[in-house]
């Protein structure tokens, strides 16, 4: 039987090995793709992922008893890429760092159907979303964390969750059919 | 259950593929994580904050202080004794 979330917070705070194991095996892949679709760069990302399981390690005796595991381990995670994006010029590099597409085509038409171009189109609208708006709809829709959780991680009223959430949703549908009009070019680098 | 989840869109962004993070990487992460929370339970929480609050910074201003000193008494051998070589 596996452990509840709360089972594993209660060994956290003892700081049991067993219990950073099963959470480190049950999160670590969500904290990865999060954190590598938040920076757009490979590199930075596996250092922040890095950082983060180790700031998990050395807080664990300081979480409180009923503590969400999966809000604070995201919340971790947002707090060192806060902290890396400001001492960086991240913002000017990372855009569409998972896009292998250059930017300043427009997307055939013939391609739009194909899959993975669907993709890629989809990655390269995420990665050009100002970040605010990139880690919620990361939070809510990829990770499916509850509106709750995420207001949680990112430290806001339920009501400007949702303020922000339909935003970036309509940003990304703008940036979407932007890039998927044939003649018309993506907008690149939009405001941050 | 997010009220987004029938929402397109959302639902595109989900459906997105997973970048991977290689077997070794993982392994390494993990290792460097478990030696971090090895290590914090042979350090108490109440040494370190004994040693960043008090001590750490006791010694530095130990150390400026002195710092200052020997460069006052370094100028006075320099200025001062010269000046008074010049004055005889």
């Amino acid at each position: 039987v596996k452990p509840t979330d709360a089972e594993l917070v209660a060994g956290l705070r003892r700081r049991e090995r067993a219990a950073f194991d099963e959470v480190y095996a049950r999160y670590h892949a969500r904290i990865f793709r999060f954190l590598l679709r938040l920076a757009g760069q490979r590199e930075v990302a596996e250092d922040l992922f890095q950082e983060t399981w180790v700031s998990v390690a050395r807080h664990a005796d300081r979480l409180v008893e009923d503590t969400d595991l999966a809000a604070w381990l995201f919340t971790v995670a947002r707090n060192r890429h806060t902290s890396f994006r400001r001492w960086s010029v991240l913002d000017w590099m990372n855009t569409g760092t998972l896009s292998s597409e250059p930017h300043d085509e427009a997307v055939p038409a013939d391609r739009r159907a194909d899959a993975r171009e669907t993709a890629a189109l989809l990655e390269r609208a995420l990665a050009e979303l100002p970040s605010a708006h990139r880690e919620v709809l990361l939070l809510v829709a990829v990770e499916g964390l509850e509106q709750q959780q995420v207001a949680e991680v990112l430290g806001i009223r339920h009501d400007t969750l949702r303020q922000r959430l339909s935003r970036a949703r309509a940003e990304l549908a703008e940036r979407l059919e932007a890039a998927t009009k044939p003649g018309r070019r993506v907008a690149v680098g939009g405001a941050r | 259950m997010n009220p987004e989840s029938n929402d397109p869109i959302l639902e595109r962004l989900r459906d997105l593929p997973v970048p991977p993070l290689d077997d070794a990487a993982v392994g390494r992460v993990r290792w460097r994580a478990q030696a971090a929370l090895a290590g914090e339970r042979r350090l108490p929480v109440r040494m370190v904050r004994v040693w960043t609050g008090s001590v750490l910074p006791a010694l530095l201003v130990a150390a400026g202080l002195m710092y200052a000193w020997q460069s006052m008494t370094w100028m006075e051998s320099i200025y001062v004794a010269d000046r008074a070589v010049a004055s005889r």
